[in-house]
């Protein structure tokens, strides 16, 4: 039993590490994230302040990565987020393939699709939140497809716990509880006691006997609470923290520096509005949708005598569609969709429980066709993806990519290092990224510091040099910095500056003390 | 001798009505069962006693009256004691003696073949017979001959291993760490106060979050299992009567009237053989309601009374290690006066202790109400149940740590239960205290899927009494058991080590410590919304803040911070486990309930700081509990 336990978690060390090199090397060839640079920018002035720890540590989104990778930032060569994905991910594949090598129903095919996929590799190497995505769609079905054999009160209780957890990851993916009524409902239908025949003898016995629809309606609301009742926890934990630290129920909302998007214009898009456009419209955003739901639409028919299985994953497909349709360019994205890819694999190892677990999955030719045919799809939809750090992924695998922004970071960190030390006045909203190269010995007034306002009134007591958007920078508007120089310059109060570097985005100005 | 003859043929056929299937029967279990006619024929469901007493007094039959308070025992006393389980199925009294005389008291004057024994016993001619209930009987012989008994029901464990008798509330090296610990933290407190502040509450925090989260992984592990069955319908039904073996049932009584009609229907219900079920029904003798009211049954009872000689600690260990000594069965099992188990339950645990290995002793099946409807605390409490017996202790058994027992439903090897000496009757939570016994003797306790229906305390006052024994017995275990951590370490592992500190520390330490947090959340969450800025509105001070800001020395904002978290999450979890363990007995009428276990952990509290006085000024003191305060009679199914 020690030595099993022990290879499984080399071989998941081993997999992580696999995964951990190529973002490394991925890096290395100019891929990066902004979500990462932001979630490593937030470690950073996690201690910074006396207020931030408790800011930091709340109100930042999504918070399951963020604290992840404050464990797992033990290494400076990539950033904490790309070490979490490659142990999230890692142990997925490695969960699978120990599950095929024993013969337990996953087919050597899927371990193939899993190795191979670009939706697992990305998800494994870009340092974002899909890891995190991917692990909870498989773990959510996984539950599901349980629940609907077992009806047991163990797996609604993981579900409730996993949907309260991932809460932390993103408040939308309560919007599950959609997929999960119809099956509360059926399976309430299902394991009503005294009642058995066909799908009408049993509707019209529950509802025609006061005691059996009493129960029945009693167990499909009770399911509901059940499963609901520790993510509204979370929710109300968490609007409460909000209250007491932010001053309203709400904060997180309204913080600028909670996720790394925050501001409006900064899109996670490619930049040109023309390429995004096509997407806002009815048609095309189908064909990425399709893409990447190929083999969840194979699983559906692959029913292993569990028509549950296949209602639920046909619920997936519309509940994905609608959602795509209904909030077509955000949730046009990987993190979204993997619900599609989560679903399939946990599809893919769900056996009805008759089966005789021995026996190994039959590999039928249409299934490896299958695989081939969904793994070329995907690559094309990294290909047309709107969404820059997907499209960024596979131009890297492809060659080196060069980066404005890599390049002003790197810049930013160059010229402060040749600076003497001192205080910073800057929007931390927007210069995440460039601030993470900043040395230690420098401090900033942001949006965390305490006397941030003060420093925006008073720039020349407060710090030594201010960052700057340009003038044609999407997000100058937006720079608290700079609108605060306009206004102290119309008031005639501007301090007095010295131009110490500029590139196409910013300005690095040193303040002239008083 | 007697002036007439009297015949059993006149008095239970004539007199009482018995058929003459039903002698035969009576006739067959004697001979059977070793046990005279009259003791078959009043415990085995065929007479009354008050049937009994009415055909003696038709018959013109005066009943000796006994003067209790001065029975002595006869000169040849200690052959009596010696042979007092032979008297008691005889039913005679001895109750003069002297060289050329022999008086006894009887119960049944038709039956000569008793008279013939105690002859034979006693060596001696009997010359007066006289006659009296079998009641009267048995206090008689209980309180003059059971002495030795009920001083090994008291001091057993005690005399046996000091060391694990709740006799000795606080040891002396806990008096002095207990002690020591305060004076370190005031002193401590002097020169850092700060710190000092900080690291208690923070202490605090931990050990009730981790306290909470043990609970809920339990429950979560526990959950896990729900679906398995450990005795299978088919294993059940294949099962005969005759492989069955003699059962013990233990029926500790105290003032309980009300409930002993209600008792006998429920024991009839068993599914086991009644010749195989030795059912004791045992009665303090200085209880003249339960003792009176089983004299008067119109109706034939199923059951053996036992009257237990006046000693303290009068608690329920002392009774049922009392009744051990007169138990036959080859397991044993206690039952409330009010409980109702499933009527299968005996042959289950029958059958499965066929199936598990040796090591396991003790069977514990679960509990739950048949009263759960009946107002708001029965509701509540129906709620704890569930999920302690549902999900707690299944977490704890399929963890293999230590299983404090329920004080009722548990199925013990009988002759095992002798070798751990059987229960502490210092202890006001024996039931759990020998549950940690066994498991440091290396036995094993495991649960079992059978419920037993009880009656949920519906009165507050009556709850409070209750829960207050109840916790305060937990502080007696714990305290015996961590006398020397070192050794309970080395007996029952690290997992049964930590097991017992959450389980049992965790679980009264929560009670005292919840208040208190409590009312540090309220305050905070009082001076963030300045209300209290509102309420002295002439002032032009920001009160609220100057407060908080001094509040902020000692408790810092992280620190306000863990502690909300902690009590938000803790009282979610707990809300949630209430919930969950209802929503699997399908009593989904009570689910929402479940939001009030807050209010219901502050009547715990209530109860922890009155046990907590009690451990310290009165340690044996058994809060009595008043059953058959319930209007419900229909039990609802479960």
């Amino acid at each position: 039993m020690m030595v099993k336990r022990l290879i499984y978690v080399l071989t998941w060390l081993l997999i992580s590490a696999i995964y951990l090199y190529a973002a490394y090397w991925l890096q290395s060839r100019g891929f990066f994230n902004l979500e990462a640079y932001f979630l490593e920018y937030k470690k950073i002035i996690f201690h910074k302040y006396s207020d931030s720890l408790v800011n930091t540590f709340y109100f930042t989104s999504p918070a399951l990565l963020f604290l992840s990778s404050l464990v797992f930032g033990f290494t400076s060569a990539v950033q904490a987020t790309f070490v979490v994905n490659a142990f999230l991910v890692g142990a997925l594949t490695n969960h699978m393939i120990h599950k095929s090598v024993k013969g337990q129903t996953i087919s050597p095919i899927m371990v193939f699709y899993l190795l191979l996929s670009p939706v697992i590799w990305y998800g494994a190497v870009s340092g974002g939140s899909l890891g995190f995505y991917l692990i909870f769609y498989f773990v959510f079905f996984r539950l599901l497809f349980k629940y609907t054999q077992t009806y047991s009160v163990y797996h609604l209780t993981l579900i409730s716990i996993l949907l309260g957890m991932f809460f932390l990851l993103d408040p939308k993916l309560l919007q599950l509880l959609l997929i999960l009524i119809p099956v509360f409902f059926f399976v309430s239908f299902f394991k009503a006691k005294g009642i058995s025949g066909s799908f009408y003898s049993r509707a019209s016995m529950i509802f025609s006997n006061d005691s059996q629809r009493r129960k029945f309606f009693g167990s499909f609301f009770s399911s509901i609470i059940v499963v609901l009742f520790i993510p509204i926890s979370a929710l109300i934990t968490f609007l409460l923290l909000n209250w007491v630290f932010g001053g309203s129920f709400f904060y997180f909302l309204f913080s600028p520096t909670t996720t790394w998007t925050a501001y409006s214009n900064l899109l996670p898009f490619k930049d040109d509005l023309i390429y995004i456009l096509p997407y806002i419209g009815d048609v095309q955003y189908l064909a990425l949708f399709f893409l990447l739901s190929i083999f969840l639409i194979y699983q559906i028919f692959v029913t292993e005598n569990m028509t549950e299985k296949s209602f639920l994953l046909t619920l997936v497909l519309f509940f994905a569609f609608s959602q795509v349709r209904n909030d077509t360019l955000n949730n046009l994205n990987l993190n979204f969709l993997s619900m599609m890819t989560g679903a399939a694999i946990a599809a893919s190892g769900t056996l009805s429980a008759s089966r005789n677990k021995e026996k190994k999955m039959p590999v039928p030719f249409p299934l490896v066709a299958l695989i081939f045919l969904s793994l070329a799809f995907k690559l094309l939809y990294f290909e047309i993806t709107p969404v820059a750090t997907e499209s960024r992924f596979l131009s890297t695998f492809k060659s080196p990519q060069e980066s404005a922004l890599l390049n002003s970071i790197s810049e930013v960190k160059e010229v402060t290092r040749k600076l003497p030390a001192g205080r910073i006045l800057v929007d931390d909203a927007i210069f995440f990224a460039e601030l993470t190269g900043v040395p230690d010995t420098y401090d900033w007034e942001g949006h965390f510091s305490p006397s941030f306002q003060q420093a925006l009134q008073h720039p020349e007591l407060y710090a030594d040099y201010l960052i700057v958007t340009k003038s044609h920078h999407r997000l100058h508007l937006d720079d608290l910095v700079a609108i605060s120089l306009k206004r102290l310059e119309t008031m005639g109060q501007k301090p007095e500056l010295r131009l110490l570097f500029e590139n196409e985005f910013l300005e690095i100005h040193q303040i002239k003390p008083l | 001798m007697f002036k007439t003859e009297f015949y059993r043929k006149a008095l239970f056929q004539e007199g009482i009505g018995l058929n003459t299937i039903q002698v035969e029967e009576i006739e067959g279990l004697e001979k059977k069962l070793n046990q005279s006619f009259l003791r078959i024929a009043l415990n085995y469901g065929y007479v009354s006693r008050k049937d009994w007493k009415s055909t003696l007094i038709k018959n013109g039959i005066e009943f000796y009256q006994f003067d209790y308070s001065n029975l002595s025992q006869i000169p040849k006393g200690d052959v009596i004691a010696s042979n007092l389980h032979r008297f008691l199925d005889l039913l005679a009294f001895p109750i003069h003696q002297d060289e050329n005389n022999l008086e006894i008291v009887v119960a049944d004057p038709s039956d000569g073949i008793n008279i013939n024994f105690v002859e034979e016993i006693l060596g001696q001619k009997v010359t007066n017979i006289l006659i009296s209930e079998d009641m009267d009987i048995l206090k008689a012989l209980h309180v003059t001959y059971g002495l030795e008994y009920l001083d090994k029901a008291v001091f057993h464990i005690y005399d046996k291993d000091r060391d694990v008798c709740a006799i000795e509330t606080f040891t002396k090296s806990q008096l002095i760490f207990i002690g020591g610990f305060i004076t370190l933290c005031l002193s401590l407190f002097l020169f850092f106060p700060v710190s000092v502040a900080i690291g208690l509450n923070l202490l605090l925090n931990v050990l009730l979050f981790f306290s909470i989260t043990f609970k809920f992984l339990l429950t979560l592990y526990g959950s896990k299992f729900e679906v398995s069955k450990k005795v299978s319908i088919e294993e059940l039904e294949s099962i005969s009567d005759e492989e069955l073996p003699n059962y013990t049932i233990l029926l500790p009584v105290f003032k309980e009237s009300e409930v002993i009609h209600k008792l006998v229907y429920n024991l009839k219900n068993l599914d086991y053989p009644l010749e195989k079920l030795d059912i004791k029904l045992l009665i303090e003798s200085d209880d003249e309601m339960t003792y009176n009211a089983v004299k008067n049954m119109k109706f034939p009872c199923v059951f053996e009374p036992l009257i237990i000689p006046y000693a303290q600690p009068k608690t329920k260990p002392k009774a049922c290690n009392y009744g051990l000594y007169f138990s036959k069965g080859k397991y044993l099992t206690i039952y409330d006066a009010e409980d109702i188990p499933d009527n299968n339950q005996l042959k289950l645990v029958h059958s499965l202790f066929k199936k598990i290995p040796e090591d396991y002793v003790v069977i514990q099946c679960a509990l739950n109400y048949f009263n759960k409807k009946e107002n708001l605390l029965t509701r509540l409490f129906t709620l704890e149940y569930s999920y302690w017996f549902d999900y707690m202790l299944p977490g704890l058994d399929n963890l293999d740590v230590p299983i404090p027992l329920g004080g009722t439903s548990n199925h013990f090897k009988f002759d095992k239960l002798m070798e751990l000496g059987g229960w502490d009757g210092f202890n006001v939570t024996e039931d759990a205290d020998l549950g940690l016994r066994a498991y440091a003797k290396s036995y094993k306790v495991t649960v079992l899927d059978s419920t037993t229906l009880e009656e949920a305390n519906n009165d507050f006052f009556n709850w409070i009494r209750q829960r207050s024994r109840w916790i305060k017995g937990y502080m007696q275990t714990y305290l015996v058991h961590m006398r020397n951590p070192a050794k309970l370490l080395r007996k029952v592992g690290i997992k049964g080590f930590f097991g017992f500190q959450f389980f049992i520390g965790g679980t009264f330490f929560t009670f005292l410590i919840y208040p208190v947090l409590l009312l540090f959340l309220l305050l905070i969450v009082f001076l963030k919304s300045q209300i209290l800025d509102l309420l002295i509105f002439w002032s032009p001070e920001d009160t609220s803040n100057q407060i908080l800001a001094y509040f902020n020395v000692f408790f810092p904002d992280w620190l306000v911070l863990v502690a909300i978290f902690n009590f938000a999450v803790g009282n979610l979890i707990m809300i949630y486990v209430n919930m969950i363990a209802v929503f699997r007995r399908k009593a989904y009428s009570l689910m929402l309930f479940a939001l009030l276990n807050p209010l219901y952990w502050l009547m715990h509290s209530i109860s922890a700081y009155k046990g907590l006085i009690q451990l310290i000024t009165k340690p044996f003191y058994w809060e009595k509990t008043n059953h058959g305060l319930t209007k419900s009679t229909k039990p609802h199914s479960v």
